[in-house]
């Protein structure tokens, strides 16, 4: 989290660059949204008991095990007036021709047809919300994507399970916040047998090509990585912020 | 009489005060807003500086005041149910009041030129 707002804050300034991240989680952590209350579906006392983070996105829980993770950041103005929707739809894009690629049906939960179901719910549990851009692929829900925007840029990142680790989202979650074992899948579940290496390729390609854009990669400045070390330890490793945010939680 | 940012922020003066919000437009393309996170009383509004975040079920995403002043007055109701964001945007779901100089930030357009520029783009 603190690399993404350290380099969220060098693409704000002029001359900035976009960026695109793929990475992994050392230990497996509970990640909580902006203004989520941690008493709200979580089992009492849990956020003690696993390492937990508070992101700067919305939305609920996600317990990030055995995943790649994305996250990137444009410029607000490389979408052009696109609203939140749009631009959602455009940059989610790569993962849905990624899933297509591997032969998999993927589409978006709004373009599948599915009826009687009500989409925009927030819920503790990420995985566990209908929401009209879900990514889903063989008609179950894949992983979990948000964004957040302010003025210049947009940022967002997003959660691609490799497979689902129940026995502690069962831990963590009460029972009526988890996610309906039915609706969610993983690419373990879907079949995928190809590297992570392979992944993350086919993700930068698809990414790249969408977006008519060239990755060159690059590393954190000397600058950079000091800045976001000195905000891991006050900002996002302070138990404080976890629990309580900016003081404004959702009930 | 409501006035229009072309970013979709509106303000309205009300005696020696202005009301500000976020148009209908901006709020239907945010979808439903499930949290706003308002100020403090007392804060200054305007510049650089968000004056409060929304969150929708896909973005948070902040709101800029139009307007450069103090904030007197923050809409509580909002807190209790952000889902009026949605059904009043341009009415009951103000998000501050604000005590100004008239320190307008940008062009403003009346209603009528903001939705006919809103449907020109």
């Amino acid at each position: 989290m603190a690399v993404d707002e350290v380099l969220t804050e060098s693409l704000a300034r002029p001359g900035g660059r976009p960026f695109f991240r793929l990475y992994a989680w050392e230990p497996a952590c509970l990640s909580l949204g902006r203004f989520q209350n941690p008493i709200a579906g979580l089992y009492d006392g849990i956020l003690e008991q696993v390492p937990s983070v508070r992101r700067p996105t919305g939305g609920g829980a996600i317990w990030h095990s055995d995943e790649l993770t994305y996250s990137l950041g444009f410029p607000s103005g490389f979408f052009g007036n696109s609203d939140v929707k749009s631009t959602y739809e455009k940059i989610c894009g790569f993962l849905v021709e990624t899933w297509k690629e591997l032969g998999w049906v993927a589409l978006f939960a709004k373009d599948s047809g599915i009826t009687g179901q009500a989409f925009g719910s927030v819920t503790p549990a990420c995985f566990a919300g209908k929401e009209a851009y879900d990514i889903l692929v063989e008609g179950k829900k894949l992983g979990g994507n948000a964004q957040r925007r302010d003025r210049h840029i947009i940022f967002q990142h997003g959660s691609i399970p490799l497979s689902l680790d129940w026995p502690s989202m069962v831990a963590l979650f009460l029972p009526a916040a988890l996610p309906n074992v039915q609706q969610i899948t993983s690419l373990l579940d879907l079949g995928y047998v190809g590297s992570r290496a392979d992944l993350q390729s086919a993700l930068s390609n698809n990414l790249s090509r969408i977006l008519g854009i060239d990755l060159e990669p690059d590393t954190l400045t000397p600058h950079e990585l000091s800045l976001a070390k000195e905000r891991e330890q006050l900002k996002f490793s302070d138990r404080d912020w976890t629990l309580r945010g900016a003081g404004h939680l959702r009930s | 009489m409501k006035m229009f940012t072309k970013s979709g922020e509106w303000l309205e003066k009300f005696g020696s005060h202005y009301r500000v919000g976020l148009s209908r437009e901006n709020v239907d393309a945010l979808g439903e807003i499930t949290f706003i996170e308002l100020p403090k009383i007392g804060a200054l509004a305007g510049g650089e500086s968000p004056s409060a975040v929304l969150e929708a079920v896909k973005a948070a995403t902040d709101f800029y005041s139009p307007i450069i002043g103090r904030i007197i007055s923050v809409n509580t109701l909002l807190s209790q149910t952000p889902g009026l964001m949605n059904s009043s945007p341009e009415d009951e779901a103000w998000i501050l009041e604000i005590a100004s100089e008239d320190e307008f930030l940008g062009t403003l357009l009346d209603e009528k030129a903001w939705r006919t520029w809103m449907t020109d783009l």
